[in-house]
């Protein structure tokens, strides 16, 4: 039975087994499970951009989303003493809606207009913020943890990473199921070509529309995620800045995979807990040697390391089936 | 005339015409490699840094100062485009993600090597004071910046319509094979426009560093700005391009006096949006070629 069982979905489940099995194993140093956490909510956050992008449109709107869901979330639960759950999901909502708007208007048009529209939306957005938001509502401190739910509390580093972890988990399954739908090889089709897409009667507006509007949930929830997480929120936390590093996760994890925005969230947080250790290191130098890193993938492995993952174990599968065939002809 | 109109009038020129030096960088860059260098902003930051190190720090001449930065900019600007943007000529999405890593890039680097707090550009001698113009007192530093600022725009229409590689620019922009065909070296003429472009927004970045202040991240309210004007303008038209920086500027400057500065930059995405609804393709726009 196990060599007809598919490779990848045994690698899967171990995967994900390791993640839930952290806590318990490692060092039980709480740090890991920080770094962890703050992976696990990017990549929920970097699949709605990379969602978008399936779609063929670079929205930079997508860090002002999260500012926007995690305000949103922040704002209801401070000063309403909602519930956390519906907290969070409006905090998808409500970008998600004002994505509709956006989209409508922007998305007629080619796709550098949109990249231009979302990028002074998020820049209004941000500067905003520190001015005339700042003033109104502020930093928003002393969030409560997420209420209970059935025997589960929110309120310890461990109990966090585990909602993070299965949030993160629903997004990649979500992200999974819609990839290999028709939904996500209509997306396909409209950013390969959508003039002829649009010629067979694909209604491009509507699934661009609706890609977006996905993406920017998914943005707002883990901002929402993020900022319960800190218990706080201060209106820099989603600048243009971080707008810039979603696009690197993005780019260099593969937009074609919907693995990609975890294995960019993984090299690109992760990496700078082992450059710690050089010595003498400085990490205000990190957005100069990520920022290479980006200019060396678009340069030469534009699929990302999804792409470059894809290819070793094509090599792999045909060293294998060689293999196969010579002991097959002994 | 009213001191507040008039003082918000010559803020507006003065506004507009700085906005079309960056932003005619921007147009001519689109217009020749059909990218959007959304690094533009961050050449601009360079330009102010530029003018803060040959005139603040090593006190040259502050006229001399502003053409050692353009040249180095440009310098600058042309290495970037050689490496960095021609694989990607015409190919708008990835140019936005090269432009995106140059950002990161341009920002730390000028951060961790020349700090992190604003940095002051003392006004040129001969530029302080104040003059009276129609009865309101204007500061000298700015009617002069409105004249370094109009020549340099001038110089550039004279450059594209009278001049050889001028034309061969707008020709390349029109229709780069065909100019091929002709004989116009694509690759000089795609360099010797991001090296101008580049130039002139490291003017406007000579010249509003010293206005206000130079620090690494002064570039990206400018590039939602040049974008807003380009757009209105007519993306690849230079006359679009004026008229857009003219109108984004005088919005501004209006807005700024009469509303509050806070909520220019909302006024200017408000007019974007706007803009995009109704004439998308803006006011001089040239339809676009594939």
């Amino acid at each position: 039975m196990l060599s007809r069982t598919n490779p990848t979905i045994i690698v899967v489940l171990v995967a994900i087994a390791i993640l839930f099995l952290v806590p318990t194993g490692m060092t039980s140093n709480p740090y890991h499970l920080l770094v962890l956490t703050n992976i696990c909510i990017y990549i929920i956050a970097v699949s709605g951009f990379r969602l978008v992008a399936t779609a063929g449109q670079l929205s930079m709107a997508h860090s002002a989303f999260m500012g926007i869901g995690a305000y949103t979330s922040a704002l209801l639960v401070t000063k309403l003493g909602w519930n956390f759950w519906y907290c969070l999901l409006l905090a998808g909502m409500v970008p998600a809606i004002l994505a509709v708007g956006l989209g409508r208007i922007t998305l007629r048009l080619r796709g550098i207009y949109f990249a231009i529209a979302t990028f002074a939306f998020a820049l209004v957005i941000w500067k905003g913020w520190n001015t005339f938001f700042a003033d109104v509502v502020g930093r928003v401190t002393d969030i409560p943890p997420p209420n209970r739910i059935g025997g589960w509390e929110f309120s310890s580093v461990t109990s966090y990473y585990y909602l993070a972890l299965v949030l993160m988990l629903v997004t990649m399954l979500v992200m999974y199921r819609l990839d290999r739908s028709r939904f996500g090889l209509i997306l396909r089709c409209m950013a390969s070509n959508d003039a002829l897409s649009g010629s067979v009667g694909m209604n491009i507006m509507g699934y661009q529309i609706a890609a977006f509007a996905i993406g920017s949930f998914f943005a707002g929830m883990a901002g929402a995620v993020h900022v319960h997480w800190l218990r706080l929120m201060e209106p820099n936390m989603f600048s243009f800045t971080a707008m810039l590093y979603i696009i690197l996760y993005a780019v260099v994890g593969g937009m074609k995979s919907f693995m990609g925005p975890l294995y960019g969230c993984f090299f690109f947080i992760g990496l700078p807990q082992f450059l710690k250790y050089i010595p003498n290191y400085d990490p205000k130098v990190e957005p100069v040697i990520f920022g290479s890193i980006l200019l060396l993938t678009v340069r030469f492995m534009p699929g990302g390391i999804s792409a470059l993952l894809q290819r070793i174990s094509e090599v792999i599968k045909g060293l294998h089936r060689r293999k196969v065939k010579e002991y097959a002809a002994t | 005339m009213d001191e507040v109109f008039l003082q918000a009038s010559v803020n507006g020129i003065l506004l507009s015409l700085l906005l079309i030096l960056f932003a005619l960088g921007l147009s001519l860059v689109f217009g020749i490699m059909r990218i959007i260098n959304f690094a533009h902003g961050e050449i601009y930051m360079l330009g102010g840094f530029g003018i803060w190190v040959f005139s603040a720090q090593h006190h040259v001449n502050y006229l001399l100062a502003i053409v050692l930065t353009m040249a180095a900019v440009a310098l600058i600007g042309i290495i970037i485009e050689r490496f960095f943007l021609k694989p990607f000529r015409g190919k708008l999405l990835s140019g936005l993600i090269v432009s995106v890593a140059l950002i990161l890039i341009l920002q730390t680097s000028t951060a961790l090597g020349f700090g992190f707090q604003d940095k002051a550009v003392p006004t040129a001698p001969g530029f302080e004071g104040v003059i009276s113009v129609l009865g309101a007192t204007l500061s000298r530093e700015r009617v002069f910046f409105i004249i370094i600022a109009a020549v340099l725009v001038l110089l550039l229409h004279l450059f594209l319509q009278r001049t050889k590689p001028g034309k061969a620019m707008r020709a390349t922009a029109q229709e780069p094979d065909g100019a091929a065909l002709l004989g116009i070296k694509v690759d000089r003429t795609c360099s010797m426009a991001m090296g101008i472009g580049c130039a002139l927004a490291a003017a406007a970045g000579c010249l509003t560093g010293t206005m206000f202040y130079v620090n690494s991240f002064i570039g990206a309210p400018w590039l939602m700005k040049g974008l807003a004007a380009i757009v209105l303008g007519g993306l690849g038209s230079i006359p679009g391009t004026i008229a857009g920086g003219f109108i984004i500027g005088i919005t501004e400057s209006y807005g700024s006096t009469y509303i509050g500065a806070d909520f220019s930059l909302t006024l200017i995405f408000l007019v974007l949006l706007l803009v995009l609804i109704i004439r998308p393709r803006g006011l001089f726009g040239l339809p676009f070629r594939q």
